[in-house]
C-alpha cells in the first residue's frame, strides 16, 4: 500500500517534470521578441529619436559659422565651454555623448545584419529583405562617416595608411574589443558599406528618414569628396541625382514671413537627419559670423530666408531645413551638386562645372542677379563654387569638414574665437582637428588616443 | 489571581499541543506559559518555526529562525507588518537611503546580492505574496519566522538568496469556545516644522539673487526660445532697469518678499496634525470538526498634508475535518486600500522644474492666490492678448484644482486538502489565488495648471485667433494594473517514529504563474462633471505657441502583460535520534520561464543540510548551571534569479513611429550567453542554552555566507553599443554574529523582562572580474564595487583644507594639493588621494525591549541601536544655489574671508560658476562624512489591564487600555552636529506619535 502511493506521486512527478518544459516556453514579457520578423529587425531602424534625430552637432560647433558672446560664453556648461575654445580634452562627458550617438547606431546596424540569419527569409520579398539590410549597411556607413570626420584628421592618400582611424565594430558581439584600425581602413570599410548599401537599397522609401539608393550614393559622393578622390565624386553624383526623386526648391517661392521658412522633408531633401542641437549653434544664443552673412549679397535670397537680424544688428539663423530651430544635417540635392561641380572644377571640366553652378544660382538669386564672368580661371571657379557652397550649406554641420580637408590641400584657413578678450586660435591642421576621443572610452577599451 | 491564569493557559496549551502532533497544526506559545513552566525543562520549547512549507518543532530543527508571535508583534504599532519587523526582529535591518540598495530596502543577514532582487520573499500562509504588503492587516497575523540561513531558507531555492520572511496569519482552533475580541487605537501624529530645514532666509537670498542680477548671470535666458522664467526678485530687478517701476516700488516689493516664507507658509496653513484609526474586530472558535476565524479591520491615516488613506480588510479562515482522514482548510482574504492623495509639499513646488525661491508666499498681498510663473512673466502677461487661457500656477489653488486617487484591492483565496494516506504520512494539495489591481486615477481639473499649461502650449495662435487642438475640459489619467497569480502544490508529508527515531520528510512540487497586465490611458477635454470626453491628434506635429518648436500631443497610452512560470521540486528531511541528534537534508530544483534561455539551463539546483546535537539531554550531561544546552551547524545553498537576464538579443516593442508607419523597437536585453544564476552559499554555527535556572535563555549564532556569480552591472566602453552591462562580477562575502537574550530579571508580583537582539554583520568583495571603473567614482554613496571593501562602504575625497586666499576648496590628485575639480571628478587619482571612512550601512545593531509588569500595569520601553557606520552630511553647493534655489544653511559659516579657513571648512561662494565640480568635490569630500552611530528611544507603552472582577462584571476579558509614544528622539549619537543619521536631509523626519488603545475580549 505504502509503496503503491510513493510509485503514484512519482509517476506524478515525471509526469509534471516532462510536461513543464512546454509550460516554461511561454514568454515572460509580451513586449519582447527575440528577433524572428524582418519587421522587427526593420523596426529596430525606424528608432527615428536616435537613427534620424540623433546626430552629433560637432561639425558646426567646431567650425566658424557662428560666435557666442563672453555672457553666453559664461552662463555656459563646463564641456559646451571647452568645445567652445576647442579644448585637448574633456570635450565629452558621460556615457551619452557625440561618440555613443555614433556607436548606438552602429551596434544597432550590426544587431540587424547578425540577426538576419534568424528570420525565416522565404516568408519575405527578397526586396523586402534588401531593403533592410542595405538599410542596416547604409546606418553604420553614415556613423562611421561621422565618426571618422569628428575624431580622425583628414584623408590624405598615401598618408591615411599610418594615420590613426576609428574602431570599426563589425559585429554586434558585446565581448569584441575596440581596436582603432587606420585611417585608410576606416574610408575603405565606410565605402564598402555604402556601396553595399546602394546595392542593396530600393529606389523609393515610405518616408525619408528611411535611406534611398541615391541617399548611398549621395554619401558615397560626400565620402569621395573627404577623400579628395574627384573622379568617384563625379562618378557617384551622376548615379545619385540619376536616382533621386529630388526638386530643387526654387527660393523665390519660399514664403519669407514664417519664423522657419522650409518646411521638414522638403522636396530637395535626399535623406532627413537632425541634429542635437546645442543652444549656442541657434537664436537668440548663437550668433552668425559678420563674414559669412556679409558674404551674402542682397540679390541673394538665401540671406533673408536663412537669417533674421536682430535690432542689435546681430543675426542668427533660422533657415534649417527641419522646419524648426533644430538644425539640420542630411543629405541634399544641393549638397551633391556643390560636390559634383567642385569635383568638376578641379577635373578640369570647367564647362561642366560652371554650368552647375550658373543653374543652381537660377533658384537662389532674384532673377538673372548671379553673375559669373566667362573665361575665369579654373581655380577662380573652383573658389567660387566653394564660396556658394558655403553659403549653401551653412549650418549643415559640413563646416568643419570642409575647413578640415580644405586646410589639407593648402586653403590655410585659421579659425578664431574671441573669449573675455583673448583670441583662441585654430591653426590649419592642427592635431584638435582629430578630437580626443572622451576619455571614459580610452580608459574602459585600452585604445590610443589622439595626439593633443 | 494570578497564578491560576496561568495554570488555565497550561491546560490550554497542553490540550492543544496532542492536536499539533496529530494534524501539523500549530500552537503558539505566550511568554506567560514560558514563565511558569520554568520547573519542568522538557516541555518548553514548543515553539514550532514555520518554512512555508511545514511547521517544524524548533527542537528538531538545525537552521536559524527567528519567530515573532502574535504578543511580541503587538508591541510595535504599524499599519504594515514590514515596518515592525526592523524594529524588533534580530538581525533584521531597513537600510538607511542612499546606500547601494536604496531607500527601505529591509535586509536579513546584510545583501546577498547587488545586481538582482533585493528584498527578501515573503511568503503568506503558504505562498509567495506578490502584492503590496500594506494589503495585509498586521492584526490578522499570527505568526512571523524569519528564515535566516541556507538551510531554513533553502527550501525556498532561487528566491532566497535574501532570507525570507514567512507570515501566518490567525486561524481558529479546534475544540475551543467561540469568542469576540475588539481593539481600536488612535493615534495622533504631531504636526511637522518645516523650519527646521535651515536654509537661507528670505532677506539673504534676495541679497544673492540681486547680487547674480548685477553680475548679469542668466541675462541670456531673456532671449531664450523656450521662455524660461525668471525668480519674482529678478523680474523685479528687470522691471526697475527698464524704469517700469521705481527704486521706491522696487524696496518696498522686496522688503515685503524678504518677509515671507514658503516654509512658514506650509507650517501654518497647509501642515496639519496626522490622525491614525485602528479598528479590528475578531470572532473565532471551533467544534470537534470545524474551527473558523473571522477578522475585520478598518484603518483610516490621514497624513500632514492631508493625505487620506483607509484600508478594510476581511479575513476568513475555515478548516473542517471531512472525516477521519481528510482535512479541508479554507482561507479568504480580501482588502481594499484606498489612498486620496493631499496637497504636494512645499519641497515641491516648482516652477520650470527648480525649486521656487524661498520668498515665495502661497498668497500675495491682498491675501489672493500667488502666481508662479512657469515660463517668463513679460511673455505670459502679453501672449495670445488674453484669448488664451490663464497661464499662472497658483499652488495655493492646485490642492483643490486635481484628485489623485490609488486603490489597491487584493483577493487572497486558498484552499487545501490533507489526506492521510496512511498513520504519520499525508499528501497536501493546495491551491491558491492571488488578485492583486491597482486603479489609479489623477485628475486635473480643467482650471489647473497642469491643464491650462497643456492647452495653452498646444494653442495654434495665427496672430489674431487661437485654434485649441488640446480641447479645454479636465485630464484625467487611469493607471489599471492586473495581476493574477495561480499556485499549486502537491506535497508528500511523512512522519515517522519507531524505536529512538523519528522521520519528518516532505517533498513536493510547486507550480506557479503570476500573470501581470497593465494598462495606463489619459483622456483629454474629460468631463468629470458630466463624464464626456474629447478626443485629439495624436498623429500629426503641432507648433508649441512658447517655443516655437514642434511636438506631438503627450500621448501616455500604455499596454503591458507579463507572465512568468516557475516549476520547483523540493524536499526535506529531518531525522532524529534518541531526540538529542538531529539531521536534516533540503534540497530543490526551481526552471522558470526566463526569456531566451535554453530550457536545460532553466533548472537550478540547490541544497542545504544541518546537524544539530542537544548535548543537555545526553544522559551524562548534569550541568544543573545550564539546564539546556544545544549546539547546531548548517551548510548549504540558496540562490537569486533575475528573470530579466537574458542570454540572446531580445528586442522590444517602443511605439509606433507616424513616419515610417511602423513599430519600432530597441534592443532590450544585450545578448550574453555566460549569464549564470547567483548562488549563495552559508554556513552557520548556533548554540542555544538556558541559564540560572531558565531565567535567562539565549542563542549565539555564528554565520559566513559567501555569495558567487553576483550580477551587477558594469560599464563598459559605449563603442560596443551600451555603456552599461549585466555580468557575473563579483563573489561577495560575508560574516557576523546574531545574539538573542531574553532575560527574566524578577519574576513575581513585580516584574521585569529584557529582550536583546543584536547582530555583527560585515561583508567584504573578495573578487571582482571586471575591474573597471574609475576611483573618483567610490566617493558618495558609489555602486562602483571594489574588492577588498564592502558593498556598502563610504570612499570620500581627501581633504587638503582651503584656499586661504581665495577660500576654494582643496584636494589631492596623485598625492598633490591641487584645486582641478574637472580632473579630481574624472582623472584617474589614486587610493592615496581618497579616504576610506568604513561601512555606510550599520555593522553593529539591535534593539533592546524591556518590559516591566506591577499588578495591573505594564510599561514596555522599545530601544534601538545603529553603530559602527558613517554617512555623508548635506551641505552647500553653490551650483545648485544659484540655478536650481537649493540652499543649505552651511552657506551663513562659509569662507568669507582670509583666516576664515582656520574656522571653518565651508568654500567661499565665487561667481561665475560654470560646472558643479568644485561643489561635488566638497560635497564628497572627508569633512562632509560624519559617525553614523545613534541610539534610538523607539517608543514607550504603558498598559492597564482590568481587575478580573471588573472584567467579570463587565461581561469582558483581557480588557486592556494602552498608551503608547513613538519616535520619541534620539537617546545619543556620535555626530556633534544636529543631524539624524537615519534623514540627514528630511526636513521632516519621524514624527512622533502617540496613540491611545483599547481591546477586549467578549
Amino acid at each position: 500500500m505504502k509503496n503503491t502511493y510513493k510509485y503514484i506521486i512519482a509517476l506524478c512527478i515525471t509526469v509534471i517534470n516532462f510536461s513543464c518544459e512546454n509550460w516554461l516556453d511561454e514568454k515572460p514579457d509580451k513586449k519582447l521578441v527575440v528577433p524572428s520578423k524582418l519587421s522587427e529587425l526593420q523596426g529596430l531602424l525606424d528608432f527615428q529619436a536616435r537613427v534620424n534625430e540623433f546626430g552629433s552637432a560637432i561639425g558646426e560647433c567646431y567650425g566658424d559659422n557662428y560666435y557666442i558672446t563672453d555672457q553666453t560664453y559664461q552662463n555656459e556648461r563646463d564641456d559646451s565651454q571647452r568645445k567652445y575654445r576647442w579644448a585637448a580634452e574633456y570635450i565629452f562627458n558621460g556615457s551619452v555623448n557625440d561618440w555613443s550617438y555614433e556607436y548606438d547606431n552602429v551596434f544597432r546596424a550590426n544587431t540587424v545584419i547578425d540577426n538576419m540569419d534568424k528570420i525565416d527569409l522565404d516568408k519575405y520579398s527578397s526586396a523586402q529583405i534588401n531593403a533592410t539590410l542595405g538599410n542596416a549597411y547604409f546606418l553604420r556607413g553614415e556613423a562611421f562617416l561621422n565618426a571618422a570626420s569628428i575624431w580622425c584628421k583628414a584623408y590624405e592618400e598615401g598618408k591615411a595608411v599610418n594615420e590613426l582611424g576609428i574602431p570599426l565594430r563589425l559585429t554586434s558581439d558585446i565581448n569584441a574589443l575596440s581596436t582603432r584600425a587606420t585611417l585608410e581602413e576606416t574610408y575603405q570599410q565606410i565605402l564598402t558599406d555604402f556601396k553595399k548599401a546602394a546595392s542593396l537599397l530600393p529606389d523609393q522609401q515610405i518616408t525619408k528618414l528611411r535611406p534611398t539608393k541615391a541617399a548611398a550614393y549621395g554619401y558615397l559622393v560626400r565620402t569621395y569628396l573627404w577623400m579628395n578622390d574627384y573622379e568617384n565624386v563625379e562618378r557617384y553624383a551622376d548615379s545619385c541625382l540619376n536616382a533621386a526623386a529630388v526638386n530643387i526648391l526654387d527660393y523665390k517661392k519660399i514664403t519669407v514671413t514664417k519664423p522657419f521658412p522650409f518646411e521638414r522633408f522638403n522636396s530637395e531633401v535626399i535623406y532627413e537627419k537632425r541634429m542635437i542641437t546645442p543652444t549656442v549653434l541657434v537664436a537668440p544664443s548663437g550668433l552668425v559670423d559678420k563674414g559669412l552673412f556679409n558674404s551674402y549679397t542682397d540679390a541673394d535670397l538665401r540671406k533673408a530666408l536663412y537669417y533674421t537680424v536682430n535690432t542689435n544688428g546681430t543675426v542668427n539663423f533660422r533657415g534649417s531645413y527641419e522646419g524648426v530651430i533644430n538644425l539640420f544635417m542630411g543629405l541634399t540635392y544641393p549638397e551633391v551638386l556643390f560636390s559634383q561641380a567642385e569635383a568638376k572644377s578641379r577635373l578640369k571640366k570647367d564647362k561642366e562645372a560652371r554650368e552647375i553652378l550658373v543653374n543652381l544660382s537660377r533658384y537662389r538669386y532674384s532673377d538673372n542677379s548671379y553673375y559669373l564672368a566667362e573665361g575665369i580661371s579654373l581655380e577662380e571657379l573652383t573658389d567660387r563654387i566653394l564660396i556658394e557652397r558655403r553659403k549653401e550649406l551653412a549650418f549643415r554641420g559640413l563646416r568643419f569638414m570642409d575647413i578640415k580637408r580644405l586646410n589639407v590641400s593648402g586653403a590655410n584657413i585659421t579659425q578664431e574665437r574671441v573669449i573675455k578678450g583673448e583670441k583662441v586660435l585654430l591653426l590649419p591642421n592642427s592635431n584638435a582637428y582629430a578630437l580626443p576621443i572622451p576619455e571614459d572610452v580610452i580608459l574602459l577599451s585600452g585604445m590610443q588616443q589622439n595626439p593633443k | 489571581m494570578l497564578y491560576k491564569q496561568y495554570i488555565y493557559l497550561v491546560i490550554l496549551f497542553l490540550g492543544l499541543s496532542n492536536i499539533v502532533l496529530g494534524q501539523s497544526k500549530i500552537v503558539e506559545k505566550g511568554d506567560t506559559t514560558n514563565r511558569l513552566l520554568t520547573a519542568d525543562t522538557t516541555v518548553i520549547e514548543e515553539v514550532y518555526v514555520r518554512t512555508g512549507y511545514q511547521a517544524i518543532h524548533k527542537e528538531r530543527s538545525t537552521g536559524s529562525f527567528d519567530v515573532l508571535d502574535e504578543t511580541s508583534l503587538s508591541t510595535v504599532r504599524a499599519s504594515n507588518i514590514m515596518n515592525k519587523l526592523p524594529l524588533m526582529a534580530n538581525s533584521m535591518q531597513q537600510m538607511p537611503s542612499r546606500t547601494y540598495s536604496g531607500s527601505d530596502v529591509i535586509t536579513i543577514r546584510g545583501l546577498s546580492t547587488f545586481g538582482g532582487q533585493r528584498k527578501p520573499l515573503v511568503v503568506v500562509d503558504g505562498f509567495p505574496y506578490e502584492g503590496d504588503i500594506d494589503q495585509l492587516n498586521p492584526n490578522d497575523i499570527q505568526q512571523v519566522t524569519i528564515l535566516k540561513d541556507a538551510a531554513a531558507a533553502s527550501i525556498w531555492g532561487a528566491r532566497a538568496g535574501n532570507g525570507v520572511i514567512v507570515i501566518t496569519t490567525k486561524s481558529g482552533k479546534y475544540q475551543s469556545s467561540s469568542q469576540f475580541s475588539i481593539s481600536m487605537s488612535n493615534t495622533l501624529a504631531s504636526k511637522p516644522d518645516p523650519t527646521r530645514y535651515r536654509g537661507i532666509d528670505p532677506v539673504d537670498m534676495i541679497t544673492i539673487e540681486q547680487f547674480l542680477f548685477e553680475k548679469e548671470f542668466r541675462f541670456t535666458d531673456q532671449n531664450n526660445r523656450n521662455k524660461v522664467p525668471f525668480s519674482p526678485v529678478y523680474e523685479l530687478l528687470f522691471a526697475r532697469k527698464t524704469n517700469k517701476i521705481s527704486q521706491k516700488e522696487l524696496d518696498d516689493e522686496l522688503q515685503w518678499l524678504a518677509g515671507q516664507d514658503l516654509r512658514k507658509d506650509y507650517k501654518n496653513n497647509i501642515y496639519r496634525n496626522g490622525y491614525i484609526q485602528q479598528l479590528a474586530l475578531s470572532y473565532s472558535g471551533g467544534s470537534q470538526t470545524m474551527n473558523w476565524h473571522l477578522s475585520l479591520g478598518h484603518d483610516r491615516d490621514k497624513n500632514y498634508l492631508h493625505t487620506d488613506k483607509a484600508r478594510t480588510s476581511i479575513l476568513l479562515n475555515n478548516n473542517f475535518k471531512v472525516n477521519g482522514r481528510i482535512q479541508w482548510n479554507n482561507k479568504m482574504a480580501f482588502t481594499i486600500n484606498n489612498r486620496d492623495q493631499g496637497s504636494i509639499d512645499w519641497t515641491d513646488v516648482r516652477f520650470s522644474g527648480n525649486l521656487v525661491p524661498i520668498y515665495t508666499s502661497l498668497w500675495n498681498k491682498e491675501g489672493m492666490p500667488n502666481a508662479v510663473y512657469d515660463y517668463r512673466k513679460t511673455y505670459i502677461d502679453t501672449v495670445g492678448g488674453g484669448r488664451l487661457l490663464d497661464w499662472k500656477n497658483y499652488p495655493a489653488k492646485e490642492v483643490d484644482l486635481r484628485k489623485f486617487n490609488n486603490r489597491n484591492t487584493s483577493l487572497d483565496l486558498l484552499s487545501s486538502v490533507d489526506f492521510k494516506l496512511l498513520e504519520g504520512m499525508t499528501w497536501k494539495n493546495t491551491y491558491n489565488l492571488q488578485r492583486h489591481t491597482t486603479d489609479e486615477r489623477k485628475l486635473w481639473f480643467e482650471d489647473s495648471f497642469f491643464a491650462r499649461d497643456l492647452v495653452n502650449r498646444y494653442s495654434q495662435w495665427n496672430g489674431d485667433e487661437v485654434k485649441r487642438v488640446i480641447p479645454m475640459g479636465d485630464i484625467l489619467n487611469e493607471n489599471n494594473q492586473n495581476m493574477i497569480g495561480h499556485y499549486y502544490r502537491s506535497q508528500l508529508d511523512v512522519d515517522q517514529k519507531w524505536n529512538h527515531h523519528q522521520l519528518n520528510m516532505i517533498v513536493g512540487i510547486d507550480l506557479s504563474q503570476l500573470a501581470n497586465t497593465g494598462k495606463s490611458v489619459r483622456t483629454y477635454g474629460f468631463s468629470e462633471d458630466n463624464y464626456t470626453s474629447s478626443v485629439v491628434d495624436y498623429v500629426n506635429f503641432y507648433r508649441l505657441l512658447h517655443s516655437n518648436s514642434n511636438a506631438l500631443i503627450p500621448n501616455v497610452d500604455y499596454f503591458g502583460a507579463t507572465k512568468y512560470r516557475t516549476v520547483s521540486l523540493y524536499g526535506n528531511a529531518g531525522y532524529t535520534y534518541r531526540n538529542r541528534y538531529i539531521a536534516t537534508l533540503s534540497a530543490r530544483k526551481d526552471a522558470a520561464n526566463v526569456f531566451g534561455v535554453r530550457t536545460n539551463q532553466k533548472w537550478n539546483p540547490l541544497w542545504s543540510s544541518g546537524l544539530s546535537w542537544i548535548i543537555s539531554q545526553e544522559p551524562f550531561y548534569n550541568w544543573k548551571q545550564l539546564p539546556y544546552l544545544r549546539v547546531r551547524t548548517t551548510y548549504g545553498y540558496s540562490g537569486n534569479i533575475d528573470p530579466a537576464q537574458s542570454a540572446v538579443t531580445t528586442l522590444a516593442y517602443g511605439g509606433y513611429s507616424t513616419f515610417s508607419q511602423s513599430q519600432y523597437t530597441f534592443v532590450n536585453q544585450f545578448p550574453n550567453e555566460e549569464l549564470r544564476w547567483e548562488k549563495v552559499n552559508m554556513l552557520n554555527v548556533g548554540v542555544d542554552f538556558r541559564i540560572f535556572n531558565n531565567r535567562i535563555e539565549g542563542s549565539v549564532e555564528h554565520f559566513r555566507k559567501k555569495a558567487t556569480d553576483l550580477f551587477s552591472q558594469v560599464p563598459v566602453d559605449i563603442t560596443k553599443g551600451t555603456s552599461l552591462l549585466t555580468v557575473n562580477n563579483a563573489v561577495l562575502k560575508g560574516w557576523g554574529t546574531d545574539l538573542n537574550l531574553k532575560v527574566k530579571v524578577f519574576t513575581g508580583p513585580v516584574n521585569w523582562r529584557v529582550n536583546i537582539n543584536s547582530s555583527w554583520q560585515n561583508d567584504k568583495i573578495t573578487f571582482i572580474r571586471e575591474k573597471v571603473g574609475r576611483l573618483n567614482n567610490l566617493v558618495g554613496g558609489s555602486r562602483l564595487l571594489i574588492e577588498d571593501y564592502p558593498i556598502n562602504k563610504l570612499f570620500s575625497y581627501k581633504w587638503g583644507g582651503l584656499d586661504p586666499q581665495n577660500g576654494d576648496p582643496q584636494g589631492y590628485l596623485n598625492g598633490r594639493l591641487s584645486k582641478n575639480y574637472n580632473a579630481l571628478m574624472v582623472d584617474s587619482l589614486t587610493m592615496s588621494d581618497l579616504v576610506y571612512h568604513g561601512s555606510s550601512t550599520p555593522t553593529f545593531f539591535g534593539n533592546i525591549y524591556q518590559s516591566f509588569g506591577w499588578k495591573n500595569l505594564t510599561l514596555d520601553i522599545r530601544i534601538n541601536f545603529y553603530s559602527k557606520y558613517y554617512f555623508n552630511k548635506e551641505t552647500i553647493g553653490y551650483y545648485e544655489l544659484i540655478r536650481n534655489n537649493v540652499t543649505h544653511e552651511d552657506y551663513y559659516r562659509r569662507w568669507q574671508k582670509p583666516g576664515d579657513e582656520l574656522t571653518t571648512d565651508i568654500p567661499s561662494f565665487t561667481y561665475p560658476v560654470a560646472n558643479n565640480n568644485r561643489d561635488l568635490f566638497y560635497k564628497n569630500s572627508e569633512v562632509n562624512v560624519l559617525r553614523g552611530d545613534h541610539i534610538r528611544f523607539q517608543s514607550v507603552n504603558l498598559g492597564y489591564r482590568l481587575n478580573a472582577d471588573v472584567e467579570r462584571k463587565l461581561r469582558v476579558k483581557d480588557f486592556t487600555l494602552g498608551l503608547m509614544v513613538e519616535n520619541i528622539g534620539i537617546l545619543w549619537k556620535k555626530n556633534k552636529q544636529d543631524i539624524d543619521p537615519f534623514y540627514p536631509r528630511n526636513h521632516v523626519g519621524l514624527i512622533r506619535a502617540t496613540t491611545f488603545s483599547m481591546k477586549f475580549k467578549i
